[in-house]
């Protein structure tokens, strides 16, 4: 139902005059642009140039200075909405390192209200291979395999996903991992996707636009 | 409700998983009225008098103990960040951890209460005062968990919760250990007392239960 509504406009994220400051200085000032349905949008740009915050920013995890972000025309910081449903993988994990690999993505389905869940876990959880450690804890694993958790739990649910949210999805993985991951990306048409990434050789490979954060902005092209 | 559960039965699952911080608590509990037994009752012929103030610091620093990292994990994993994208209410994540904080404090709490009975040779003469007293609780357990992600998200933020929270729960703690003497048969106690103790522990569980949404939106 939501994705019927979202077809209906052409612009699904509207960023207005969207600006962050921290402690240590502004991050980037009076940001504007737009992403409509489909759109495969690489976000590039230096380390520290803004690429997390402002993928933090655009899933509503963390308020904006200056500005607002529009998904869909519902306001992403307005605390008493109710969010639209997106995938999203970011630096931290968002799972609870005491809970094993299973629990952690069951309570997420869980709370998601994800009907038949079971199915689509262990589906992931074989094409990344990571079946043989559903029951350890999550904090004795290493980096890599936490990350391909991380990603299953961005790309569950996949048919209700209107965006999907990745910063440096191929950190860590290997480079079946990152094949696997590639194919699971092209495959979902429908959503939006927005990438940060450093990786810009393969940029042209799934991109439809490029957006460079540079000196505070955002420079638009297409590929 | 059903997300509720959901929640409860995670932050169950992992605060009996997570040990350190109960098992601390009763041992510093045991420790203390151990150290009083030993040295007040041998000076103090009336100990009834001083013992449910003590009995109550006590308390306060056992519950600092099992509430004070209630959302490190959370925090330091974006866990609650994940939840918020799954659309579960703040206010939700907030009453479940403070119930299950309630439920281990309260657990504490009546152990300590035995061993205070076994090691000072005293009595509890009503009963039903202890239910005035586990409502109490509450509002003494809502305000330290909600709390908590402060000491988290400030540099010298440990000291700065302290700073803000023990003031606000003197009110709770007065009343609670006058409670407290009705309890042991040390005095008879007024009925505003009550009243002020029941109505502090409302109003802390209910703007604790609200604040906390935005110390985690800041």
């Amino acid at each position: 139902m939501i994705k019927e509504d979202i077809l209906r406009h052409e612009h699904v994220i509207n960023v207005k005059n969207l600006g962050k400051s921290f402690n240590t200085g502004m991050v980037f000032h009076d940001i504007n642009f737009h992403i409509q349905q489909q759109q495969r949008i690489a976000l590039i740009g230096e380390n520290g140039s803004g690429k997390t915050t402002l993928l933090k920013i655009l899933a509503g995890i963390i308020k904006p200075t200056e500005g607002s972000v529009f998904f869909n025309a519902i306001d992403m910081h307005n605390m008493n909405l109710r969010k639209p449903f997106f995938g999203i993988s970011i630096d931290e994990s968002m799972l609870d390192n005491r809970l094993t690999v299973i629990d952690n993505l069951n309570l997420y389905c869980q709370l998601m209200n994800y009907p038949q869940y079971s199915i689509d876990i262990s589906n992931l959880m074989q094409q990344f291979q990571v079946t043989h450690v559903k029951n350890i804890q999550l904090s004795v694993l290493s980096k890599g395999i936490q990350q391909r958790i991380s990603l299953i739990r961005a790309l569950l649910n996949q048919t209700k996903q209107n965006l999907l949210i990745l910063d440096e999805p191929s950190k860590n993985l290997d480079v079946k991992s990152k094949k696997i991951l590639m194919e699971k990306v092209l495959q979902n048409t429908d959503s939006t996707l927005i990438v940060a990434t450093h990786d810009v050789e393969n940029i042209y490979k799934w991109a439809s636009h490029i957006y460079e954060l540079k000196h505070g902005n955002v420079y638009i092209r297409k590929v | 409700m059903k997300k509720l559960i959901i929640l409860l039965k995670k932050d169950i699952q992992l605060a009996w998983l997570d040990k350190s911080a109960w098992l601390s608590a009763i041992a510093f509990g045991t420790i203390s009225i151990i150290f009083y037994n030993l040295t007040i009752d041998l000076f103090v012929l009336e100990v009834d008098i001083i013992l449910p103030g003590l009995l109550w610091i006590t308390f306060l620093f056992c519950s600092i103990l099992i509430s004070s990292n209630s959302f490190t994990h959370e925090l330091d994993n974006g866990i609650i960040d994940g939840m918020k994208i799954a659309n579960v209410p703040i206010t939700l994540i907030a009453i479940s951890k403070t119930l299950v904080n309630y439920f281990f404090i309260l657990s504490i709490q009546s152990t300590l209460l035995l061993i205070v009975i076994l090691f000072f040779n005293i009595q509890i003469e009503s009963y039903y005062m202890l239910i005035y007293l586990a409502f109490m609780t509450l509002g003494f357990t809502s305000l330290l968990t909600c709390l908590a992600p402060l000491s988290y998200q400030e540099q010298s933020g440990t000291m700065l919760t302290y700073i803000i929270v023990i003031p606000l729960l003197i009110p709770l703690i007065l009343t609670a250990t006058r409670v407290t003497f009705g309890v042991i048969g040390t005095m008879e106690v007024e009925n505003h007392w009550i009243f002020l103790g029941v109505l502090f522990s409302l109003w802390q569980t209910t703007v604790s239960i609200i604040l906390f949404q935005f110390i985690i939106e800041e």
